[in-house]
C-alpha cells in the first residue's frame, strides 16, 4: 500500500500557526524570504526567475549545468578538492537544479556550522572557479542523466506530454538539457551564461532554520550585495491546453497515461480552490479506480503547477486495461460536474490539507522548496495565506472552479498501442453547474 | 485518596522496564512494553501539532517460501481493509478522511509497518484505528479478489523500467534456492492466486504483540501515551511462542562459482549502461561490527576526494559509481553499482576491478578520510532526525534488523572503526569473494561494444 499522496503544493484549513514566523526582507535591493524555526537543520535556496525563458534550445541543459559547475568546482580561494573535503566534514551540501521558471542553488547545512557554510556557499556563488574538470564530468552526467529519464516510463511520459502541449513554446524545451545539446556545451558557454545569469533584478533567497534575522542581513550584505543589477527576468512564453491525443508504442509491463487540462493560476483566487477541488478528485479515482474497480495501482489526479504560466489538471494512471480505464476517469470528472462534490468532502479534506501541511513544516528543506515554488508563483505568501483561504473554502466555490475549469484534455498514453484506440480518450462534458445554483447532493 | 492495593503490580505489570538500556539513548525517545511483549517508543516533538503512528512488525519476504513469495506485501495491502470495526475498504477510506490521515505502509525483506499521521488531538481515535486493523482484518474473499490485481499492478510497474531486469537477475543469483527470502514484490501467480486462507496463516504465525512495536512519535507526552496504549492495546494475546523458531529463517548458501555468477542482460528500454555487483556481506546475528565497519567503508569510498571517486570519476572511467551496505539480521548484501563512461566502456570494468583489488591497501585512504566518513554517518542521522514523521520509520528499521540499542550506539561504536577493521572486513567480505555481477545492455549498446561475456570485461 502506498500513501495517497496529493500532489499539491501544501495547503491548511486552521490556525495560521506559522504566517507570524516568515518575513520578507530587502537587503541591498535583493528580495529574502527568512521563515525562522526551531529545528537543527537550516536551508537556503537562492532561486534565479526565469527557467525555460532563459535558454535557447541550443542551451538546453545549460543553466543547471552552470549552477552545479560554479557550486561544486571550487573557488577563486579554496580549490575544489579542498572544498569538497571541508564541506563533507561540516556536513553541508550544495546542490543545483532547473525547474520550467527558475532555477536554485541550495545550501543545507547543521545550524551548529551555519556560519561557516554560509561563507563557503556565497563565495562559490560569487567567486566559481568554473573548474574545467567540474565542467566536464558534470556535463557527462547530465547526459546520462537526460537519457537514464527517457529509461524510465514515468519520466518519458512527461517529457513526451510537455512536447505535446507546449510545442513552440518555452515550456517545449528541456531545462535539465537532452543528450544531443548537452553534449556541444562547452565551458566557455557555461562561464559565459553564468556571468549573465545572476543579478538582483532576477534573484530572491529563501531561508529556512533557526537563525537570526539581523545576521542574515549582514551576511548578505557583505557578499551577495555586491552583484550586478543584471536583466529584468522574463518569463516562459507558453500556450493554453488544448484537446489531443498522443499515443507512443513502447512494449512494457503496464501502460502509462497523463491527461492535462485548464487550470487557474496559483496565485490568482481560484488556483488554491481548484487545488483543493483536484485533491478531492484524487480521492474519488482512488476509491473508483483502485479499490472499486481494481484498474490500477497507481491512479491520481491533482494540480500540477511545474509549470507555473500553464498550470494544469492532471490525470493520471497506470494500467493494462486503458481503454476501461479512461472511460472511468472521464464519468468521475463528469459526474462531479453533475452533481458536484459532496459538503463531507469538503469538510474533511480541509483535516487532511492540515496534516499535510504540518507534515511540510517538519523540514527546512521542504519549507524552502514550498515558499521557492510560491515566490515563482506569484508571492511567496501563498503559504501563510493558504491556511486562512482554505479554511474558509466553500463547497459552491470548489464545484465552480472545478466546472469552470476541467473542460479539455489533452492526453499523452505510453505502452502498448493496440491496446487503445483515439477515440478511448474521451473529453469531459462542457460545465453543468451554474455558479449560483450549485445542487446540493445528498449525504 | 486510598489506594488499592492491587494498583501498584498492575502499574509494575504494565511498565516493565524496557529491555533498551543503551546511555545512548535520544532524552526525547521513551521506551516501555506491555505485558503482552508489545514494545512501545514515544518520540516526543512538540514542533508541529501532529501525531504519528506506527506499527512495525516482524515479517516480510525473509519469512516468504516460493508458496508465499510476495505475500506479506499483499497483507500489507489487506490491513487497509475491511476489520471488525470498520465494514470495507471504502469505509476505511472514508475515516481516513475524517480523521485527516494520511497513511502508509510497506514491506520489505525483514520488516512490514503501517503507520498514520494526524493531529495530536486526535491520537485516540488514531490508536483505535490501528488497533481494529492491525488485530481484527477480516480478509473478505471480495477485497482480497480486488487487491490482487492492484498489488500485482505495482509489480507491472516495477517491471517496467529496464534496470528492473538486471535487479532481478542478480537477486536470482545472489540468493540462489533463498531468492524469496530477499524478494518482497513476489511472484506474479503467487499475488493473483492468493487465499483469505493464507493471510489467515501469515497472521496465526507473525501478528502478535511480542513480534511488533509500536512507535509513536509527534506532539504527545510520553506517559499519556504509555497510559493510552495499555488500555487499547493491553488485552492483544500474546503469541507466546517465538515464530522464528517455529518456522527458521533458512540460512543462504555461500556462492559459489564464479563464471555462472556474472552475466550481461539485454533490454530495448536501456539508454545507458548499469553495472551491479553484490557480496554477500555481515549480518547482525554474526558480525555486529562487521556491519558497523561496512558503513564507514561506504562512506569512505562516497567521498569525492576519495580514491575510489578520483580513479574512476575523475578518470573518466565511471559517469555515476558507489558502493553501499544494506544492514540485516540475515546476509546484508554489499553492492556495487556503476554506470560505466560509454567513451571509456572497456576499460571502465579493469578500473573498478583494479580499485576492488586495493580495497586493502595501506594507503587506499587518509586517516582524515576515515575520520570524516565517521562525522558523515554522525550527521547524516541528525538531518534524519529532522522530519519526525520520516525517523520513526528509521527506528522501526533498526528494530526489526537489528536491535533498538544498536541503533542508538551505533554513532558511539562507529567511531571505534580502525584501519585495520576495515582491512578485514574488506578481505573477509569483498576481496577474491565470490560475487554476483550484472551488466545491463541495450542491443545497439551490445553490438557497438560486442559485448557477450561480462568476465571477458575485467580481464
Amino acid at each position: 500500500m502506498k500513501r495517497i499522496i496529493y500532489i499539491i503544493l501544501c495547503v491548511c484549513g486552521g490556525t495560521p500557526l506559522f504566517a507570524q514566523t516568515t518575513k520578507e526582507l530587502q537587503v541591498d535591493g535583493i528580495k529574502v524570504i527568512f521563515k525562522k524555526t526551531e529545528k537543527s537543520v537550516a536551508t537556503v535556496n537562492l532561486c534565479i526567475r526565469g527557467g525555460a525563458a532563459n535558454i535557447t534550445e541550443a542551451q538546453q541543459g545549460l543553466e543547471p549545468l552552470a549552477l552545479r559547475t560554479a557550486l561544486n568546482g571550487g573557488t577563486a580561494s579554496v580549490n575544489k578538492d579542498a572544498l569538497s573535503a571541508e564541506l563533507e566534514k561540516l556536513g553541508t551540501e550544495f546542490s543545483a537544479g532547473a525547474k520550467n521558471d527558475f532555477t536554485f542553488m541550495t545550501m543545507t547545512c547543521l545550524r551548529d556550522n551555519w556560519d561557516r557554510s554560509w561563507a563557503l556557499f556565497s563565495d562559490a556563488v560569487l567567486h566559481p572557479a568554473m573548474d574545467e574538470g567540474e565542467f566536464k564530468l558534470e556535463r557527462d552526467r547530465m547526459v546520462s542523466g537526460a537519457k537514464q529519464l527517457e529509461a524510465d516510463p514515468d519520466q518519458y511520459l512527461r517529457i513526451l506530454a510537455a512536447q505535446q502541449l507546449f510545442a513552440g513554446t518555452d515550456y517545449a524545451k528541456r531545462v535539465n538539457g537532452v543528450p544531443e545539446t548537452l553534449e556541444k556545451l562547452t565551458l566557455a558557454d557555461a562561464k559565459d551564461f553564468y556571468k549573465k545569469l545572476l543579478g538582483k533584478q532576477r534573484i530572491y533567497l529563501v531561508v529556512v532554520g533557526n537563525l537570526d534575522e539581523k545576521d542574515i542581513v549582514s551576511k548578505v550584505k557583505s557578499t551577495l550585495a555586491a552583484l550586478p543589477s543584471g536583466e529584468a527576468p522574463r518569463k516562459p512564453t507558453a500556450a493554453a491546453i488544448k484537446p489531443g491525443v498522443n499515443v507512443s508504442d513502447r512494449q512494457l509491463a503496464t501502460n502509462y497515461i497523463i491527461g492535462f487540462g485548464n487550470a487557474p493560476k496559483y496565485y490568482s483566487p481560484d488556483g488554491p480552490l481548484f487545488q483543493f477541488a483536484m485533491s478531492i478528485l484524487y480521492d474519488r479515482y482512488f476509491v473508483e479506480l483502485r479499490t472499486k474497480r481494481s484498474l490500477s495501482y497507481a491512479p491520481a489526479a491533482g494540480y500540477n503547477n511545474a509549470f507555473i504560466e500553464t498550470p494544469a489538471a492532471q490525470l493520471y494512471i497506470t494500467t493494462v486495461d486503458p481503454k476501461q480505464s479512461l472511460e472511468v476517469m472521464t464519468a468521475i470528472i463528469n459526474d462531479v460536474k453533475e452533481n458536484g462534490f459532496k459538503p463531507k468532502e469538503i469538510e474533511n479534506k480541509k483535516k487532511s490539507y492540515l496534516t499535510n501541511y504540518y507534515m511540510t513544516n517538519q523540514s527546512s528543506g521542504a519549507q524552502a522548496n514550498v515558499m521557492s515554488t510560491c515566490e515563482a508563483s506569484g508571492n511567496w505568501r501563498i503559504f501563510d495565506e493558504i491556511n486562512t483561504r482554505i479554511g474558509q473554502v466553500k463547497t459552491e466555490d470548489v464545484n465552480r472552479v472545478f466546472g469552470n475549469y476541467l473542460n479539455e484534455v489533452q492526453w499523452t498514453y505510453l505502452g502498448n498501442k493496440d491496446k487503445v484506440a483515439e477515440s478511448d480518450f474521451k473529453q469531459p462534458a462542457p460545465a453543468k453547474l451554474p455558479a449560483s445554483n450549485v445542487k446540493k447532493p445528498k449525504d | 485518596m486510598k489506594k488499592s492495593p492491587l494498583l501498584f503490580p498492575l502499574l509494575v505489570l504494565a511498565f516493565s522496564a524496557s529491555a533498551q538500556k543503551s546511555p545512548n539513548k535520544p532524552a526525547n525517545i521513551f521506551m516501555s512494553k506491555l505485558p503482552n511483549g508489545l514494545e512501545l517508543l514515544v518520540l516526543e516533538d512538540h514542533s508541529v501539532p501532529l501525531v504519528t503512528i506506527e506499527m512495525a512488525v516482524r515479517n516480510g519476504s525473509y519469512t516468504e517460501d516460493n508458496e508465499y513469495n510476495g505475500l506479506s506485501h499483499l497483507y500489507e495491502h489487506m490491513f487497509f481493509k475491511a476489520n471488525k470495526d470498520i465494514p470495507s475498504q471504502e469505509k476505511y477510506l472514508e475515516r481516513v478522511q475524517e480523521l485527516g490521515i494520511s497513511f502508509n505502509g510497506t514491506t520489505s525483506q525483514e520488516r512490514v509497518n503501517y503507520f498514520f499521521t494526524l493531529g495530536s488531538k486526535d491520537l485516540d481515535n488514531g490508536l483505535r484505528f490501528m488497533n481494529s486493523a492491525i488485530r481484527y482484518p477480516l480478509f473478505l474473499q471480495e477485497e482480497m479478489k480486488k487487491e490482487n490485481p492492484v498489488v500485482d499492478g505495482e509489480f507491472q510497474r516495477a517491471e517496467s523500467n529496464p534496470a528492473w531486469a538486471l535487479f532481478d537477475k542478480v537477486n536470482h543469483k545472489t540468493w540462489g534456492a533463498h531468492y524469496s527470502r530477499k524478494n518482497p514484490i513476489g511472484d506474479h501467480d503467487i499475488i493473483l492466486t492468493a487465499t483469505p486462507e493464507k493471510m489467515r496463516i501469515i497472521k496465526d504465525k507473525y501478528y502478535y504483540p511480542d513480534n511488533s512495536i509500536l512507535l509513536i512519535a509527534g506532539d504527545v507526552k510520553h506517559e499519556d501515551v504509555f497510559r493510552r496504549a495499555r488500555e487499547v492495546f493491553g488485552d492483544w494475546k500474546a503469541a507466546g511462542f517465538d515464530p522464528f523458531q517455529r518456522w527458521p529463517i533458512p540460512e543462504f548458501e555461500t556462492l559459489k562459482g564464479k563464471d555462472s555468477l556474472h552475466f550481461v542482460t539485454i533490454s530495448p528500454n536501456a539508454k545507458v549502461p548499469i553495472l551491479l555487483q553484490v557480496w554477500h556481506g555481515p549480518d547482525t546475528r554474526n558480525d555486529i561490527k562487521a556491519t558497523l565497519v561496512a558503513d564507514v567503508f561506504s562512506y569512505i569510498l562516497s567521498q569525492k576526494n576519495s580514491r575510489f571517486q578520483k580513479n574512476l570519476i575523475d578518470s573518466g572511467y565511471a559517469l555515476n559509481v558507489g558502493i553501499s551496505y544494506q544492514t540485516a539480521k540475515f546476509v546484508g548484501p554489499i553492492q556495487v553499482f556503476c554506470v560505466p563512461n560509454p567513451a571509456k566502456f572497456k576499460e571502465s570494468f579493469k578500473a573498478l576491478a583494479r580499485e576492488i583489488a586495493q580495497f586493502d591497501s595501506d594507503d587506499y585512504f587518509t586517516d582524515e578520510q576515515l575520520e570524516t566518513s565517521k562525522i558523515k554517518l554522525a550527521n547524516s542521522e541528525k538531518f534524519n532526525m529532522e522530519a519526525t514523521t520520516d525517523y520513526i520509520h528509521s527506528l522501526s528499521f533498526w528494530w526489526a534488523s537489528a536491535t533498538l540499542d544498536y541503533y542508538f550506539d551505533y554513532i558511539a561504536e562507529l567511531n571505534k572503526v580502525t584501519r585495520k577493521d576495515i582491512q578485514d572486513y574488506v578481505r573477509k567480505y569483498i576481496k577474491n569473494q565470490p560475487s554476483v555481477a550484472g551488466l545491463l545492455l541495450s542491443p545497439d549498446m551490445q553490438k557497438e561494444w560486442n559485448v557477450t561475456d561480462l568476465d571477458a570485461l575485467y580481464r
